[in-house]
């Protein structure tokens, strides 16, 4: 594989739509590129926006959290909560240099597999584009 | 009633002559039972906030002093989170009452247990430098006092302004039952009773009604002015010399991960930080994981990434008291560094910290119809 192909997207999933959804793709035998690493949280709302940053310290090139649709958090607003940490988390990023773009929100309920494989899609073309962040190649503190 | 008192026998000369009477009055004739304010601490020039019960050990009240060893929202927070047992004062700077409004809204304190007395905040000194030079300066408040509302520098020999004190843009006693004002007072400092109980409070004092300052208005504008004006050119400074990311790793690089900043913050309320549990105690192994994928790491290894979440968790309830810069050993510019991406994470929710405990903290609410529908 390439350099170029070999940059990673770390996806925030919501337990009962958008990680569904990824299931579902699987089962369904959708293909998207196998650069995203998806971790289960049970709502977008109890993602910690520091476990973004700790992603792109980490040498992630981009981050994708993935809740249910606007109404539609299995527990009533936990999607709205996950709205203001990522209106938040855009700020500190780009404040330091982090280009904001590369945060991506997105609402996937549990039967849009292919809404969750073009999502994939288009991501990893977008992040590609961007090419590596200013993480890579530093010794960060 | 204009809701303007004047101060009896006061001269600008000796600013604790009369706030001290004034402190001991409203403990004397029973308007308080107890008052946070802040004295000399006995054989040193150096001032702490004392909570005095009694009105005799009031022997060296200076709430002006320039000089802020502790963010005294954090204590007033301390004295209401539970019922005192008695009427609490406290007399606060800006900063100190915008912070404790931030407490409040965390459910840390109560804004009706205490009555709080605020001043317009002519800015501070770092505390070593503060004890150096009133050590050597008697009368060093008055002085200080007398030079920043003549000059609005402090006097000559004296130690520069802390750069958060200069860039702060909420100089008065908003949110106080009484107002200590000093700016555009001809005749000395008078006092303005913000709220009912401060209205009540100075009333039973049978403090003399006076027309509002006719110079305050336009002069609590230009002073503020002069204020943001700093406050942007600091922003700008650090924006291009700080915050990309290479510059502020360069500034961090001296971070000893001591955590002070966050013990002195007044916004870091949790009792246990995620920073010391065991979160990000990894194997061992792991650590040679990172050396390997990376070539390098520096350890301990959560320097900036403890920064970053300090500023996604608490940010938006930032109020620029310049307490982490004063604590850092390292000579850190936190403070301005957090004001400047504070700014920004605040203005998202156009949310002033402290500005109102009827605002709720952003962190915790939400509205249907904000933001973008996605990003």
């Amino acid at each position: 594989m390439e350099d170029s192909e070999n940059f990673k997207i770390v996806a925030f999933l919501c337990n009962w739509c958008t990680y569904a959804a990824a299931d579902l793709a699987g089962t369904g035998r959708l293909i998207y590129p196998p650069n995203v690493r998806t971790v289960r949280i049970m709502c977008s709302g109890s993602l910690d926006p520091m476990y973004v940053v700790k992603a792109f310290l980490e040498g992630a090139d981009g981050v994708l959290v993935g809740g249910c649709a606007l109404g539609d958090c299995h527990y009533t607003s936990g999607n709205y909560k996950a709205r203001r940490k990522v209106a938040v988390l855009r700020e500190v990023l780009d404040a330091v240099g982090i280009e904001k773009d590369r945060l991506w929100l997105r609402w996937i309920s549990a039967s849009e597999s292919g809404l969750f494989s073009e999502t994939i899609q288009q991501m990893t073309k977008a992040i590609k584009a961007m090419g590596p962040t200013l993480v890579q190649g530093r010794m960060i503190l | 009633m204009s809701g303007y008192f004047a101060l009896d026998e006061d001269s600008r000369k000796d600013p604790a002559g009369p706030l001290g009477e004034f402190c001991r009055r409203l403990l004397d004739e029973g308007i308080l039972d107890a008052l946070l304010v802040a004295q000399h601490i006995p054989d040193s020039s150096m001032v702490q906030h004392t909570l005095v019960q009694s009105p005799d050990k009031m022997l060296a009240v200076d709430p002006v002093a320039p000089v802020l060893p502790v963010n005294g929202g954090v204590l007033a927070a301390r004295l209401t989170r539970q019922d005192p047992g008695g009427k609490v004062g406290a007399i606060l700077r800006p900063c100190e009452i915008r912070a404790f409004f931030e407490l409040v809204k965390l459910h840390q304190g109560d804004r009706e247990r205490i009555f709080l007395i605020g001043m317009d905040c002519m800015g501070t000194f770092e505390p070593p430098q503060y004890r150096e030079w009133a050590k050597a300066n008697p009368e060093a408040s008055g002085r200080f006092l007398e030079a920043m509302l003549s000059s609005g520098e402090p006097p000559q020999g004296a130690p520069p302004l802390r750069r958060c004190c200069r860039a702060c843009e909420f100089p008065t006693g908003e949110g106080a039952d009484v107002q200590l004002l000093f700016v555009g007072t001809d005749g000395g400092p008078c006092l303005f009773a913000g709220t009912e109980a401060g209205e009540t409070a100075v009333k039973a004092m049978n403090l003399k009604n006076v027309e509002e300052p006719a110079k305050r208005a336009k002069a609590v504008e230009t002073w503020i002015k002069g204020r943001i004006k700093s406050r942007d050119e600091l922003f700008k400074e650090v924006e291009s010399e700080i915050l990309p990311l290479d510059r502020l790793l360069g500034e961090l690089s001296s971070c000893i991960t001591c955590y002070n900043c966050r013990e002195v913050c007044p916004a870091c309320y949790c009792k246990s930080c995620v920073f010391e549990s065991n979160t990000f105690e990894h194997p061992a192994s792991q650590y040679l994981k990172w050396a390997k994928k990376k070539g390098v790491v520096k350890m301990p290894t959560e320097s900036l990434f403890f920064h970053l979440t300090r500023m996604l968790h608490m940010s938006t309830s930032c109020v620029g008291c310049g307490q982490c810069t004063s604590a850092c050993p390292m000579g850190i510019r936190v403070s301005d560094i957090f004001r400047t991406v504070a700014r920004r994470t605040q203005a998202v929710f156009d949310y002033v910290p402290g500005r109102s405990l009827e605002e709720p903290l952003p962190m915790t609410t939400y509205k249907e119809d904000e933001l973008s529908p996605q990003w």
